[in-house]
């Protein structure tokens, strides 16, 4: 198995081939049609850095479609070193795909084997509603996608996070920021949704909505929106140990003092920074995924003796700080309480 | 100016013949439509403004690509070039949904356009790009 390794960097000025940093692709879109091949007949897989080495955003509309894809011959789009997506907020120097009216979707995955890695997404309002970040309206057959350690925001308009539209839609997301969403944070008619250790905030209308599917959401927060968690329509969920406004789901987790400044640095500006002393710290379930991480969104160890933290990151070293309300919590788990 | 830049290359399904796309439809009969919508070649990928690739870079990865600067076009006026060919239901609204029908609407004729050694052209007209809109 062959590991393909090209570079996209809207600031590249080289032959634009894809092979080098120097000679990079300078679109994410230009990368997927120059390079759209049967990776399952070639017998690789395709690995996809980017960057922005003099910061300027990659505006174009991308659509994953034209390849083959198997289990172990996937597409994965990684964040170069020092262009990873941020926990404390959106950075206009690091890499970020950020498209103003997309037809559908400012990235579709119209392929089975997808993941992205540590990418800034975004979506701009100018004339046309109803859009989202990322999403799907057609998949050939049942997908194994994988979203984590991004940041997703809208701006204007109403505009969706991730829009799950394919019956083969399986996706999973953890270690990612959804804040700022003019719309539904995560949203779907169909398919199968993980989410684990993110946070979803600020959106102007659901959290998470499920008018059908089948939806596991765990160690998520959960906040300032019009509706947290929404599964009424869904065809079957599991909604665990979420931190909400709501208190949503079964093991429901509550702001310490009813305030998200107790649990994270500055939600309203975007600044998901672990809090210690609050109720997400240590708050959640251990392994929530059942082995398909084990490390926050900047890679920290998350804290399989103290129970894992609820959001995308995980205060390291030192003993971790134990407060009543973790106490009771753990207590609760072990049905001491 | 506008400059656009092509697919230049033979998709790798077209090299497939029609008993193993049968083949392939036949397991997954989903499989058609991604075949249907494959690019082109003459497909516009990218449009960008003057210069993007013809001055500040040392290339567009030719031969993959071709590149077409027309004068005289902008961006704003040129960019829905890039657009797919689908059909939407419930457009504009909440519950819009598209199908993808082509992967983009628009192609470019390459066969009626001289391109240099370094596979591109410039045209002093829009219409001397000779676009074809595949939606007819």
């Amino acid at each position: 198995m062959a590991e393909v390794v090209r570079y996209v960097d809207p600031d590249a000025t080289g032959v634009g081939n894809g092979t080098s940093w120097t000679d990079a692709y300078t679109s994410l879109n230009a990368w997927e049609a120059a390079e759209q091949t049967d990776l399952v007949s070639d017998g690789d897989w395709h690995h996809v850095y980017v960057r922005a080495s003099s910061n300027s955003p990659d505006t174009t509309e991308t659509d994953i479609n034209g390849w083959t894809t198997g289990s172990s011959n996937y597409i994965l789009i990684e964040a170069a070193s020092g262009d990873e997506a941020l926990k404390s907020g959106w950075s206009s120097t690091r890499y970020r795909l950020i498209v103003t009216d997309p037809g559908d979707f400012s990235l579709s995955i119209k392929e089975e084997y997808f993941r992205i890695k540590g990418i800034q997404l975004g979506a701009v309002y100018s004339s046309a509603n109803y859009k989202a970040v990322l999403g799907t309206f057609y998949l050939p057959s049942s997908s194994d996608i994988r979203i984590y350690d991004c940041r997703i925001q809208t701006s204007g308009g109403a505009y969706k996070g991730v829009n799950s539209t394919d019956a083969d839609f399986n996706i999973k997301v953890w270690n990612t920021v959804f804040h700022g969403i003019t719309d539904d944070g995560v949203t779907g008619t169909f398919g199968t949704v993980e989410i684990f250790n993110c946070i979803i905030a600020n959106c102007s209308d659901h959290g998470i909505y499920a008018s059908a599917g089948t939806w596991t959401i765990k160690n998520t927060a959960v906040f300032n929106t019009a509706d947290d968690i929404d599964m009424a329509g869904a065809g079957s969920s599991t909604v665990d140990y979420c931190a909400s406004d709501d208190g949503d789901g079964t093991n429901a987790v509550a702001p310490s003092g009813s305030d998200w400044d107790n649990e994270f640095t500055d939600s309203a500006s975007g600044d998901f920074t672990l809090e210690a002393g609050g109720n997400c710290e240590n708050g959640g379930t251990t392994d929530p995924g059942s082995g398909l991480y084990d490390t926050d969104m900047e890679g920290d160890d998350y804290d399989d003796a103290g129970g894992w933290s609820i959001g995308v990151d995980e205060i390291s070293g030192g003993a971790p700080s134990v407060s009543i309300p973790v106490i009771l919590h753990h207590l609760r788990q072990q049905g001491v309480a | 100016m506008a400059e656009f830049l092509i697919y230049n290359k033979t998709h790798w399904m077209d090299a497939m013949s029609q008993a193993e796309v049968d083949a392939k439809i036949t397991v997954n009969p989903k499989w058609q439509t991604k075949y249907e919508a494959r690019l082109q070649k003459g497909d516009i990928i990218e449009v960008r403004e003057d210069g993007y690739w013809s001055v500040k870079r040392k290339g567009f990865a030719a031969p993959t690509f071709a590149l077409v600067c027309v004068p005289g076009v902008s961006v704003e006026d040129a960019k829905h070039y890039m657009e797919p060919q689908e059909t939407i239901v419930n457009a504009g609204t909440k519950n819009e949904v598209r199908s993808l029908l082509k992967r983009r609407r628009y192609q470019v004729d390459l066969q009626q356009i001289s391109l240099s050694a370094e596979n591109s052209a410039t045209v002093s007209r829009l219409a001397d790009a000779r676009i074809r809109d595949k939606s007819g």
